[in-house]
């Protein structure tokens, strides 16, 4: 069953990149960002990467995906792309794609979960290599790049000359 | 399988490049440039977790990280451009200031 999981989510990721890419609406847009990122998601999880899986959902999805929506509203940017009085949403969102895409994940769990029935929970030897890799001999890399995050959240901080 | 995830991922990597050529609005490029980097990070999962190389997943991990760095900076970028009164298109950024 994994191996007919595989092309039905890389076609709907497929799919929804092309529908990002067509959408006027911005909020649209990223409802689509966010239905790739979920079935790159399962991609990845079917090819053994359960827990970069589970790190990208938290990161893109979680993260990413809200600061970008709070962007789009904070920059009004798709003031011009809305539709009021659209059939579907007062943003211009068509609700059909925001359900087909957020659906489509718990589709694929299903048939994930139908294929795990029976078979043993515990993480593949790659997950429980991870840790002691980034914080063995990868250890330094991973605190540049905790650096890096914490300079990246400086940069929203508002100097006094552009408060002034 | 790998031939699939491989071409669903250089598929995502080229409609994400289309979304940064294509389309004018800052948020919409950077949406496309968003799309590359999980295009990319794909490609290097999938091998990392068919072939159980903890040190591919380390990788994957510490792009994720960067790119969620970048996106910070990205977005503060945009916002600011339209604090300042600009419009947030790539068109009307010509000029740097300094």
């Amino acid at each position: 069953m994994i191996h007919w999981l595989v092309p039905f989510a890389g076609a709907a990721a497929v799919a929804f990149a092309a529908l990002m890419l067509a959408q006027r609406s911005l909020y649209a847009a990223a409802i689509c960002f966010l239905a790739v990122v979920l079935q790159v998601a399962v991609l990845l999880y079917a090819s053994g990467a359960r827990l970069l899986a589970l790190l990208l959902l938290l990161i893109y999805a979680g993260a990413v995906a809200v600061l970008i929506v709070v962007s789009i509203q904070a920059s009004g940017g798709d003031q011009r792309t809305a539709a009021p009085r659209s059939r579907w949403n007062r943003l211009g969102l068509p609700w059909p794609l925001l359900w087909v895409g957020l659906l489509l994940p718990v589709f694929d769990a299903a048939l994930l979960a139908a294929r795990a029935v029976g078979t043993p929970t515990s993480g593949t030897a790659s997950d429980l290599a991870l840790g002691p890799a980034l914080f063995g001999p990868y250890a330094a890399g991973a605190e540049a790049v905790a650096l890096l995050m914490l300079f990246a959240a400086l940069a929203v901080i508002k100097s006094p000359e552009e408060k002034g | 399988m790998s031939a699939v995830v491989w071409a669903v991922s250089g598929m995502l990597f080229l409609l994400g490049l289309a979304a940064v050529v294509l389309r004018r609005q800052l948020l919409a490029m950077f949406l496309g440039l968003e799309l590359m980097v999980v295009a990319g990070a794909l490609a290097l999962g999938h091998e990392a977790g068919r072939a159980g190389l903890a040190e591919g997943l380390v990788a994957v991990l510490l792009v994720l990280a960067v790119a969620a760095a970048e996106a910070v900076v990205g977005l503060t970028l945009v916002l600011r451009v339209h604090w300042s009164g600009r419009p947030t298109e790539a068109d009307a950024l010509r000029e740097l200031r300094g």
